[in-house]
């Protein structure tokens, strides 16, 4: 049985791309993060593995475990972009 | 009585098209000619069907369905999609469904603010480049436990066409889009598509048999398509809203690469 997920946890993912301070500290210190949250041991160590098991494990929202991974994989955010498109778009919207 | 003047559905995601150029470019083509029809009509009103992926809303919403009722929507700026300029909304239309939909006996709150993130922004792209014209999102709740069914999501569309047919202004134009899918799994190491599922549901939108899914449950769906395939359920409202008898036009590529299967259509109305 997956675990449940804890309010402190859930509400870290949630804010990740909605308050900046929030996506600053994940990223640049992580652990004194997860420390002022009390996130619990196997929440911080899923955190620390980073991928969608360890998320799964801990019992994270599907999309909040992409979430997170966006906000720690460079290389999840560099794929899962529109901006490939967005030079020839918007030349076609001006031609309209 | 008022009209909606086209109905279609198309993905709301696009992905890095690096080595998959040659597929990624047939998946654009589709998207810009399901776009186009709906762009070129010049709608008075967009009714967009979407799901929001927690940008906004949390884990428990409020009700089954919500609309949009601001007069601007700013994006949410997701995937590198632009923020500026808003869109227009219509908070008239908007309130106005959710009053008919409420009699009707469907689940609906109001939304008064959303910042709309890809679900929305992505197929806006191209049905609404110049983000110009009026929408009205209408937001299906799959974080509410339970989920609304696909019969639930039949039933509001069929509000949205008796709502517009019915109620609206004689001359107001109105095009529907539903938007998300197909099959694709969101949060899971193993990520695939099901190509077969996807060209089955395809198949029976352009033969005019999409009722038929109303019939099926988010369990089955979601063992078979994935937690992001329920998001065909947004394509059954658009298809109930307009009586669509089939479809004109319709595009399918297998994304893996994307973990997603990526299809649209425009549907033809009765």
């Amino acid at each position: 049985m997956t675990a449940q997920c804890s309010p402190e946890l859930e509400n870290m993912v949630l804010q990740l791309f909605r308050n900046p301070d929030v996506l600053h500290e994940v990223r640049t210190n992580p652990e004194g993060y997860f420390e002022k949250l009390e996130l619990n041991d196997e929440e911080r160590q899923a955190l620390r593995e980073a991928t969608f098991s360890s998320l799964d494990r801990i019992g994270l929202h599907p999309i909040l475990r992409m979430h997170y991974m966006l906000a720690v994989n460079p290389g999840l955010a560099e794929h899962v972009t529109v901006k490939d498109y967005l030079p020839q778009l918007i030349r076609e919207a001006d031609r309209g | 009585m008022a009209e909606i003047v086209v109905a279609a559905t198309m993905p709301h995601i696009l992905m890095a098209p690096g080595g998959i150029e040659e597929r990624a470019n047939r998946v654009l083509a589709g998207m810009r000619e399901v776009g186009s029809r709906i762009a070129d009509v010049r709608p008075d009103v967009l009714l967009i069907v979407s799901n929001d992926h927690l940008f906004n809303l949390d884990l428990t919403p409020p009700a089954s369905f919500l609309v949009g009722v601001a007069e601007h929507y700013a994006p949410f700026g997701d995937m590198d999609i632009p923020r500026a300029p808003a869109i227009p909304g219509n908070a008239e239309f908007g309130r106005a469904l959710t009053a008919s939909a409420r009699t009707a006996g469907v689940d609906v709150a109001l939304l008064e603010s959303v910042t709309p993130d890809h679900g929305i922004m992505v197929p806006m792209l191209f049905a609404n480049p110049e983000r110009t014209i009026p929408m009205v999102p209408v937001y299906v709740n799959y974080m509410r436990n339970p989920a609304p069914e696909p019969g639930d999501c039949w039933r509001l569309g069929e509000v949205i066409g008796e709502f517009v047919r019915q109620s609206r202004p004689a001359d107001e134009r109105v095009a529907v889009l539903g938007t998300g899918g197909l099959s694709h799994w969101v949060g899971y190491d193993e990520q695939g598509i099901n190509e077969t599922f996807d060209r089955e549901f395809l198949a029976d939108l352009a033969a005019g048999n999409a009722r038929r899914w109303s019939l099926e449950t988010n369990e089955s769906i979601e063992r078979l398509a994935g937690n992001g395939g329920l998001e065909i359920s947004n394509w059954l409202i658009a298809a109930a809203a307009a009586n669509a008898k089939g479809g004109d036009y319709n595009f399918y590529v297998p994304m893996p690469e994307w973990m997603t299967g990526m299809g649209g259509m425009v549907l033809a109305e009765s």
